[in-house]
């Protein structure tokens, strides 16, 4: 009997058998097949497992099965044989709305996602269960409970908008659909932060108080009835729906409690009448279960809870809050219990501080919902190659006075840092949330050990600068790759702190922030803010002011040192006092009473204190009691933000009127600027009668200005940005707004004209250093320009700093600038200033590594060069274009340039650009593998490097001789090359260069068969290449490492590296190297699966002769020949004679191009060619070789 | 995002729309395509996850189809479809996680890869996924039917009436069949009871 047979035959006994009674199956069988014992033994054996398998499963026997299928299999399996499950109603419509997709089952029915065509809105419909209401009393009390439950209007209470029942009489409730995960998934991540417990707790009484006073009771409440909505809010859902299960139960088996046993109160369990209070219980029970991450443990829902010998949380003086407002909703007897909801709210509101208010609780994570912010080509997380270079990060800002109180505060946000991922603080100016956030940030980085990097925000103009501030911050070279993209694939897994100070003018940017959160998920961020971000996962924290002295105690030195306010105060009138401050108890309480006059704002009472030297504190008392009282009216208690700009404005007032000019003129500058920046303003636009050094020391003695460490070797200074917002009214209000932003202008520009000379010369680290401290002035500067149209001072500006630019990685943002001044109407004239900037500007994009659009602004400034008739800037020009070419493969169009720009130069006799022509040249011929001409250039170009005493190109042009000498095999050749460039270069010390000098070797030891040395190597390089920030270095050395774990067999490793590198090339546009990454992959395609597949083989032959195809047609020699030994290795058995006349294309590509077959490769084609000999015949194959070689 | 509009969403919409139209070929290209997107999905599940979680196969099922096809434009059979595919899909995603693993527990693994593993949950039971699947392989052999049957279970999570209707036969038979592949599974992979 064949195999098919058999099996109709086992199959049909068996339909019969099943059907049987398990007794009657045996003698059934017995008298079908006792004479077909191998079918009787599988049908036996199929019903024992029938039995087994409809059964309840046994865990052990499927123990070995992972989790997921066991539990598939389970339900699958239970399903299949017990209950069965009600089908699927997606597609079908209820009442007027239809049903997309399935949420969620449980116990009650299902949740199906549904399209209300009325309103056009998604909805959430939630079907009961089969049976769960067929009696027409529960059908009744099913409806009056919908119907109470659908009158509660409350932002924490699901909103019901109807229901219904299905042509089954099934009923269904249609409700809100909220994005969101109910609690039970937010729990299984441990405890949750205490104010969100807090938070969360707030919101679900202040629901049931509401409900309670309706005469609805819940009598479910438990974690999966509570969602959370990315947005932080809670959502109750089932209200009043349990006791519809309860009837349905009661009328089926009396007596039976209802709820679910873990949440249900000993009165619930007992079977007596439910009331609030059993609410309340239950939800101490969840609450508990937050806070503790674990579901307290009972033997039965008749005993108490025991919980609190064991109730420890991470904060002591959280354990403290906690366990009366437990104790409250936990008492066994409800006689003792909290009585009502709104107790319980009011037991919260002493729970975190009087004025430290949550005002914004959200989740920990951004969960919830599907995620549509995601795109779709994404790297696989953790496999971030090499190293997150931390000293290229911001620091933290250094300040220089000591951080007073706050210790309370520093450890509440500490803590919410370790629990939420996005967190602002938020306030007014002068809040103290600057110094606050920097505090955290740093007690955040000692604890953990993690990295931080600090964004400052206040410099940045708009919304577009976020996140080119956060690349840098990070130390992240900019380029044309989205920004989230790049700090995603840096940070990778590695946790950190981001510090993103003074957010309030660029909200627009929340958005990135809400991304960069979805993409690193190891990046946490502390912000900074007056006004909240409003994105998923925002934890909002109102930073408060500083702690008074109680206000009805005798005043004495100590009490007002405890108080933050007043301490702060002290000390700050103890720096700015000359003499000693010795106070006196009415002193004592002046200063207790300026402080509170100034609602314990930080900067207010520095401000007040700085004036100590002049002013007892109760005289300054007087005085600012004046000031207050004047504007505050008839109001006892100004406002916090009014408060502080009475105290500045107050300040400023005490100034002389030339101090008051100064001051305000300084306001122009952003971030920070130095003393010769200050003096331009002494001078203009009216002569100032203040010495600009003196004014300076005034205005940081009145805290209205601070110091900076000395940055580059100058002294420089800031201005907080709640201050320069005043002092820039005070300049509008003048009528100088304008007078004095020219004068910036002016002070810019003459920086720059210094800087243009220094730039390329030998104290180029200073000027880059110096325009880098004013870097925020200058760009406001140049903004003001692109406004206002001016568009020759624009190109002046930025023919200068387009080198700053690319030295110091502003590759993105400068090179959007750059691209508006072009734009410019008043820019558009044909000028040197303007080919300069194309130049610079199609250099930078270039970098950026957009090269197609580097090509556009080089090629303009080519034809204005052109036009202008200079000769060395047309050929450096069209050097840049050449090299442009080079990287997107347009090899031979690449050479007509170079070769252009060679002839130039040679007649211009500039040895610098003979060599830079030459070098491209070289490289030039050696991605098209002609080694000879390679080597050839590329020697031409070394000796001229060499002559000029040209260190960094002499090292780069060994490297390329290497590189040379590796494609003909050179290899011997290729490490003394390599020695000489790596000795050269530990004098100088070039990142870059020593990336280079690592993939040379690296490359040399894998055409040696060296892997593991290749692989050491490779992976240098790539670090290196990664740190420098050069994607088509890291391309470059991605694919020769992919190549090394192929060969190695460490296929699945390989296969995310080359995935990499294809984006890479893909972004830059490079087709040939592209096809170079898609050859790696075919081969990892082709190594994997079963070798005998005939159709797999036909699609990757076809895919390989379509590689053969471009290789041959950009002309990369050496990937063409490789193609095609591929061919062969891979087809010779199914295509002995096309393999041969591959073997033979290679040999002669080979030949040609002087690039020999690698060593490490030589015995594998030579096991193809014995293989391919023996199955065509000696001669057959000789032939079928030399046809390829002779043809042209 | 530039690759967001790669992304074959409406690839799939369209490709339904074709098969449902006749076109053989539009069949063929729909399990790379929804298997692609599917992968995707299920890589960006764990990774969204905490260790210890797992994936939700039928959930995944019901996202991909929320995500990838234009539910407007797509009529019933096309959802069939959809299913269909997806089961395979799905099939293919959770054995390449299984065998990856297996791989990597054999080859000492790379720091890499492995941090995948343990979100699916399959850290223990590789070999066993790749035992149903080489059963589900043998099942095939005998019946096409029961082997499409146990993936759309299995793998997709779908009702005996739905496979009815895909498979274009009653429920009855579905329930028949079902009953008999599972137990035919359950002893070629646990021979001894």
């Amino acid at each position: 009997m064949d195999e098919d047979a058999r099996w109709m035959r086992v199959s049909d006994l068996f339909d019969e058998a099943v059907d049987l009674p398990a007794a009657e199956r045996g003698s059934f069988l017995q008298r079908e097949c006792a004479d077909e014992p191998e079918v009787l033994a599988e049908v036996e054996e199929m019903l024992r497992a029938h039995e087994k398998a409809a059964g309840v499963l046994d865990r052990r026997a499927l123990s070995q099965v992972g989790r997921t299928i066991l539990s598939s299999v389970e339900k699958q399996l239970a399903g299949g044989a017990t209950e069965p499950q009600p089908s699927t109603r997606v597609g079908e419509t209820l009442g007027p709305y239809r049903l997309t997709a399935e949420l969620g089952r449980g116990g009650m029915g299902t949740v199906y996602l549904a399209h209300d065509p009325r309103l056009d809105r998604s909805i959430a419909i939630k079907v009961l269960r089969s049976g769960i209401a067929d009696n027409r009393e529960v059908q009744e009390r099913f409806l009056a409970e919908a119907r109470a439950a659908s009158s509660l209007d409350h932002p924490n209470i699901c909103t019901i908008y109807d229901i219904g029942w299905t042509g089954e009489n099934d009923p269904y409730i249609a409700m809100a659909h909220y994005e969101g995960e109910t609690l039970d998934r937010h729990i299984t991540s441990g405890p949750m932060n205490s104010l969100m417990v807090a938070a969360i707790a707030r919101q679900v009484a202040s629901a049931l108080h509401v409900a309670h006073e309706s005469g609805i009771v819940h009598r479910d409440l438990k974690p999966t009835n509570l969602l959370l909505t990315p947005g932080g809010e809670v959502k109750m859902l089932d209200f009043g729906i349990a006791k519809l299960r309860g009837s349905a139960s009661t009328w089926t088996r009396p007596g039976l409690p209802i709820g679910t046993p873990a949440y249900m109160s000993p009165e619930q369990a007992f079977g007596e009448e439910v009331d609030p209070r059993s609410d309340l219980w239950s939800l101490g029970v969840v609450l508990l279960e937050l806070l503790t991450g674990q579901r307290p443990k009972r033997s039965s829902p008749t005993e108490p809870v025991e919980w609190e010998h064991r109730f420890q949380l991470s904060d002591p003086a959280d354990t403290q809050r906690w366990i009366p407002i437990l104790r409250g909703l936990l008492a066994a007897d409800r006689r003792n219990r909290t009585a009502t909801a709104s107790d319980l709210l009011e037991d919260l509101r002493g729970f975190d501080g009087a004025d430290a208010t949550v005002e914004h609780p959200l989740p920990l994570v951004l969960r919830g919902g599907a995620d549509v912010t995601r795109p779709i080509e994404e790297r696989e997380a953790g496999e971030a190659p090499g190293s997150f270079d931390r000293s290229a990060m911001q620091g933290l800002p250094v300040h220089l006075t000591d951080f007073i109180g706050r210790q309370d505060e520093l450890a509440r946000v500490r803590s919410l840092l370790g629990e939420a991922r996005l967190v602002t603080l938020l306030g007014p100016g002068g809040t103290g949330k600057t110094r606050l956030s920097v505090e955290v940030a740093r007690s955040w980085e000692e604890e953990t050990g993690n990295w931080i990097a600090f964004v400052p925000l206040a410099p940045v103009a708009r919304a577009e600068g976020v996140p080119g501030a956060t690349l840098h911050a990070l130390g992240i070279q900019e380029t044309t790759a989205d920004p989230v993209d790049a700090i995603a694939e840096e940070v990778g897994d590695k946790p950190g702190l981001l510090l993103m100070d003074n957010f309030e003018h660029v909200v627009g940017a929340a958005a990135f922030v809400s991304r960069l959160l979805t993409r690193a998920p190891a990046l946490r961020i502390l912000i900074t803010s007056r006004v909240l971000l409003r994105v998923e996962g925002e934890f909002a924290w109102s930073v408060p002011p500083l702690e008074l002295p109680p206000q009805d105690a005798p005043v004495c030195e100590a009490s007002l040192k405890e108080a933050s306010a007043t301490r702060l105060f002290l000390e700050r009138a103890r720096a700015a006092a000359t003499s000693d401050l010795n106070l006196d108890e009415e002193g004592l309480t002046a200063v207790r009473e300026i402080c509170t006059r100034l609602d314990g704002l930080p900067l207010a009472i520095e401000l007040a204190a700085a004036r100590s030297a002049t002013f007892s504190p109760q005289s300054l008392l007087k005085r600012l009691e004046r000031r207050l009282d004047l504007k505050s009216g008839s109001r006892d208690r100004p406002e916090r933000h009014r408060t502080l700009r009475e105290a500045i404005g107050w300040s400023y007032e005490l100034l002389d009127p030339e101090e008051k000019a100064f001051f305000r003129r300084l306001a122009a500058f952003r971030g920070s600027f130095p003393i010769a920046a200050a003096e331009s303003m002494g001078l203009t636009p009216s002569e100032l009668d203040v010495d600009p050094l003196d004014g300076l020391e005034v205005l940081v003695g009145q805290s209205l200005l601070r110091r900076e460490r000395n940055v580059g070797g100058e002294t420089c200074f800031v201005m907080l940005e709640t201050l320069r917002e005043f002092g820039r009214e005070r300049l509008k209000e003048e009528g100088e707004l304008d007078a004095v932003l020219d004068a910036r202008a002016a002070y810019v520009e003459g920086v720059c004209r210094g800087a243009a000379d220094e730039l390329t010369g030998s104290n180029q680290v200073r000027w880059f250093d110096r325009l880098q401290t004013q870097h925020d002035t200058v760009r406001a500067v140049l903004d003001r320009m692109i406004e206002r149209d001016e568009g020759p001072q624009a190109l002046s500006l930025i023919s200068t700093l387009w080198r700053f630019w690319l030295a110091r990685g502003y590759v993105l943002g400068g090179a959007e600038r750059g691209k508006r001044v072009l734009q410019l109407p008043s820019a558009a004239t044909p000028s040197a200033h303007r080919a300069e900037a194309l130049n610079g500007i199609g250099t930078l994009i270039h970098n950026a590594g957009d090269n197609e659009g580097a090509r556009e602004l080089l090629e303009e400034s080519l034809e204005i060069w052109r036009d202008l008739g200079t000769p060395s800037q047309v050929a450096d020009t069209l050097s840049n274009l050449g090299w442009v070419a080079a990287m997107v493969n347009d090899f031979e169009h690449s050479r007509e340039l170079s070769l252009e720009a060679l002839s130039i130069q040679e007649e211009q006799r500039s040895d610098r650009g003979i060599a830079v022509a030459r070098n491209n040249l070289g490289w030039v011929a050696y991605y098209r593998g002609q080694a000879s001409e390679a080597q050839e250039h590329h020697e031409a170009s070394l000796a001229l490097r060499r002559k000029i005493g040209d260190r960094r190109g002499t090292i780069f042009a060994h490297c390329c001789l290497g590189l040379a000498a590796q494609i003909a095999q050179r290899l011997d050749d290729a490490d003394r090359h390599v020695d000489e460039a790596e000795g050269d270069n530990e004098e100088v010390g070039d990142r870059l260069l020593q990336s280079l000098v690592q993939l040379v070797r690296g490359r040399v030891a894998l055409d040696r068969g060296d892997f593991a040395k290749a692989r050491v190597q490779l992976e240098e390089s790539l670090r290196n290449w990664e740190a420098v920030g050069v994607r088509s270095g890291i391309a470059w050395a991605q694919d020769y490492y992919a190549e090394v774990l192929i060969r190695t067999g460490r296929l699945d490793e390989a296969e995310p590296v080359v995935a990499e590198a294809l984006g890479h090339w893909q972004k830059l546009g490079a087709r040939s190297f592209y096809a170079r990454s898609v050859r790696l992959r075919w081969l990892i395609e082709m190594l994997r699966g079963p070798a005998d597949d005939l159709t797999r083989l036909g699609g990757l032959q076809k895919t390989l002769a379509e590689l053969v195809d471009t290789f041959e047609h950009v002309g990369d020699h050496i990937s063409l020949a490789q193609a095609e030994e591929m061919f062969a290795v891979f087809f010779h058995e199914l295509e002995p004679a096309e393999s041969a006349r591959r073997i033979g294309r290679a040999e002669s590509v080979r030949a040609r191009n002087g690039i020999p077959l690698p060593l490490s490769r030589q015995s594998q084609m030579q096991e193809v060619e014995a293989a391919l000999r023996a199955r065509l015949g000696e001669e057959a194959y000789a032939e079928l070789v030399r046809n390829q070689n002779d043809a042209p | 995002m530039t690759e967001e509009t790669e992304e074959p969403l409406g690839d799939v919409t369209r490709l339904l729309i074709e098969a449902r139209d006749g076109d053989r070929s539009a069949f063929d290209r729909l399990l790379p395509a929804v298997y692609e997107g599917m992968r995707e999905m299920a890589d960006r599940q764990l990774r969204r996850e905490r260790p210890g979680h797992t994936l939700h196969p039928t959930a995944l099922v019901h996202e991909a189809y929320l995500k990838m096809v234009d539910q407007a434009k797509v009529p019933w059979e096309g959802r069939a479809h959809f299913y269909g595919i997806a089961a395979r899909a799905m099939r293919q995603i959770l054995i390449d996680h299984a065998r990856r693993n297996s791989a990597e527990k054999r080859g000492g693994g790379w720091e890499r890869t492995e941090l995948k593993a343990d979100g699916i949950g399959f850290d223990m039971a590789n070999e066993d996924l790749l035992a149903l699947d080489e059963a589900l392989d043998r099942l095939d052999a005998l019946s096409s039917r029961l082997r499409e049957i146990v993936e759309y279970r299995f793998f997709a999570g779908m009702t005996e009436p739905e496979i009815a209707e895909i498979l274009g036969v009653t429920d009855r038979t579905v329930q028949r069949d079902w009953a008999k592949a599972r137990a035919w599974l359950y002893k070629e992979l646990y021979p001894d009871g």
